[in-house]
């Protein structure tokens, strides 16, 4: 199918919903651009494959937990993404091994991209309150500016 | 002779969930020291229970585990309902047996596909194994997608799932939601079992140990949500005896505690379900299990693979079976009124046996909790598992070898140390 799928890839818990809460501000100015509803994931893990398969350019939301300004958008490739040194596990399959398992299968669509919403955390890695207003509204605003630019 | 000391330390052991150790002392030709190292932290559940509202258990529990949520929050209900004298309604009996399939359907199929056939078929991760087997590995993603919708149709959501609740499920699908499931599941039947005639095909190491089997048996079905504690040595008693017969304990080495029956290790799980209750299959289940040419009850340890794929294909199956003629019912839950109890409830988990025990007050206070999962049973026997196998396999092979050999044995029981409470690198010392 022709078009821009958006992954919004979070949990109902504190910071890491904010992918989702961004995506419900996008999914409206971005809906001539997608081929579908916004996909919503919960902690997909390894399931993450299936929502890759059929898509020609993908969009990944998700939180991103590096010291930075919470509601600033870091834009990320999958060679990028930190693996964080744990391998495989079924609790431990994040983004970064969903995303090689995709290209194994060679289920990666032709363009993928990854918008890292930076979110407040603590040195342990916990992620931290629920996002702010203003945290939503920057993000919305980064990814949307971001994917303007690329269509210029 | 001079004498040789070697110590490997290596990054975290892959492909087991939660974080541990394995440090083993061989001595010449014999092992000195073997000890599974679980170092996790313990994680208090049970004491964070105590003085919570038993309403809160099931949404509490199912943050114990994200691969089996379902089994905690169904022990849990079990134990609590008992406590209260209620007795859930025919449909919350039925759709708790469908909301459990699954959980295994989608636990099981991510142990045989990222975790365990790696190991079989030489691979060092699902990454290197799907580009040589592609077809195999998306069947296996294919499986565990449905299981997910399984537990989402009645949890809410796949992960931690929200729906269940003391005395049955706080919503109940609609037809509509259940039909399309049951299209799913009726088109997964024969990749089911072509998985299991796939895994009896795998190059399993030909391995007999004796070892205590337990699980549930109940009086008609292959056991899932009821039944009673039974052992391959004769054990056959009721889930409130279960603290009778089994005893926990410490180790220096592990914040988990170690299981025994009567003393000896024993062993829970897919393979322990299968060896007490192949007769409890249904025929259809059975009958591909017999073309197989694998006989269970096994000792062959390896066999817990083939035994999980004969539970996926019997579940999707059994979720089939139980969601067709499906009725929304008048309610989803029966009310509860609490009063002071205590009581017990054991449902298998993926892993095997959960037990879960609840003392309450008269306002449905939790005063006491205590919760023994599968991996905390099987701890004991991963160890004489690995004692055994790694001296059949020779202590003179180089530390590599040696480590993979141990890493295998310890992944076929798929292990969940976040569970029990966590695992792994491989320590090993030589000396003469």
């Amino acid at each position: 199918m022709s078009g821009l799928r958006l992954l919004a890839v979070g949990s109902p818990l504190g910071a890491d919903r904010i992918a989702w809460r961004v995506a419900e501000r996008i999914q409206a100015p971005l809906a001539q651009r997608l081929d579908g509803p916004v996909r919503y994931l919960d902690r997909p893990g390894a399931a993450l494959v299936e929502h890759l398969r059929g898509a020609t350019e993908v969009v990944i939301i998700d939180a991103l937990l590096d010291g930075g300004t919470p509601g600033e958008v870091r834009w990320l490739s999958p060679g990028s993404l930190p693996t964080g040194g744990r391998t495989c596990s079924s609790h431990g399959f994040g983004l970064a091994q969903a995303l090689a398992l995709a290209e194994s299968l060679g289920a990666l669509p032709g363009r993928l991209r990854i918008a890292g919403i930076r979110v407040s955390g603590d040195a342990s890695g916990s992620a931290g309150p629920p996002p702010g207003e203003a945290e939503i509204r920057a993000a919305a605003k980064a990814i949307l500016a971001g994917l303007a630019q690329e269509q210029e | 002779m001079s004498e040789r000391r070697i110590r490997i330390e290596t990054p975290a052991l892959t492909r087991v969930e939660g974080e541990g150790r394995l440090d083993v002392d061989i001595r010449g030709d014999r092992i000195h020291r073997l000890h599974l190292d679980i170092f996790e932290p313990p994680r208090y559940f049970e004491k964070f229970l105590e003085g919570r509202h038993y309403s809160e258990v099931p949404d509490t529990v199912a943050r114990i585990c994200g691969i089996c949520p379902v089994a905690y929050q169904m022990s849990a209900v079990q134990a609590l309902e008992s406590a209260f004298g209620i007795r859930p309604s025919p449909w919350v009996e039925a759709m708790r047996r469908v909301f459990y399939c699954g959980e295994w359907i989608q636990s099981h199929a991510l142990h045989i596909h990222l975790l365990a056939a790696p190991d079989f078929l030489g691979f060092d991760d699902v990454m290197a194994m799907a580009r040589e087997h592609p077809a195999t590995v998306n069947r296996g993603l294919s499986l565990q997608g449905l299981g997910n919708a399984l537990i989402a149709l009645f949890g809410a959501r796949s992960v931690h799932p929200v729906g269940a609740r003391v005395g049955g499920f706080h919503h109940a699908p609609t037809p509509a939601e259940v039909a399309a499931l049951v299209e799913r599941l009726e088109a997964a039947i024969p990749e089911a079992e072509a998985l299991v005639r796939w895994t009896a095909e795998l190059p399993l190491p030909d391995e007999a140990q004796e070892f205590t089997s337990v699980a549930l048996r109940h009086e008609r079905e292959y056991p899932m949500v009821a039944g009673r504690i039974v052992s391959s040595a004769g054990l056959d008693v009721a889930a409130e005896a279960f603290d009778e017969h089994m005893q926990e304990r410490h180790e220096p080495h592990s914040t988990a505690l170690f299981a025994a029956i009567d003393g000896e290790p024993y062993l829970v799980g897919p393979l322990a379900r299968l060896n007490l209750n192949r007769d409890r299959l249904p025929a259809a289940v059975a009958a591909v299990l017999s073309e197989t040419g694998i006989g269970f009850p096994s000792a062959n340890m390896y066999h817990s693979v083939v035994a999980r794929a004969v539970e996926i294909l019997f579940a999707v199956r059994e979720a089939r079976d139980l969601l067709a003629g499906y009725r929304e019912p008048d309610s989803p839950w029966v009310a509860a009124s609490p009063r002071a109890g205590d009581a017990a409830g054991a449902t298998e988990a993926p892993r095997g046996l959960l037990w879960h025990r609840y003392r309450t007050d008269d306002a449905g206070l939790i005063r006491h909790a205590r919760i023994v999962p599968p991996t905390s049973q099987n701890q004991a026997r991963i160890e004489q598992d690995l004692h055994a196998a790694l001296r059949a396999g020779g202590l003179d092979r180089p530390d590599d070898a040696l480590r993979r050999h141990a890493e295998t044995v310890i992944r076929n029981y798929d292990p969940c140390i976040s569970c029990a409470t966590h695992f792994i690198d491989l320590r090993v010392e030589r000396g003469s």
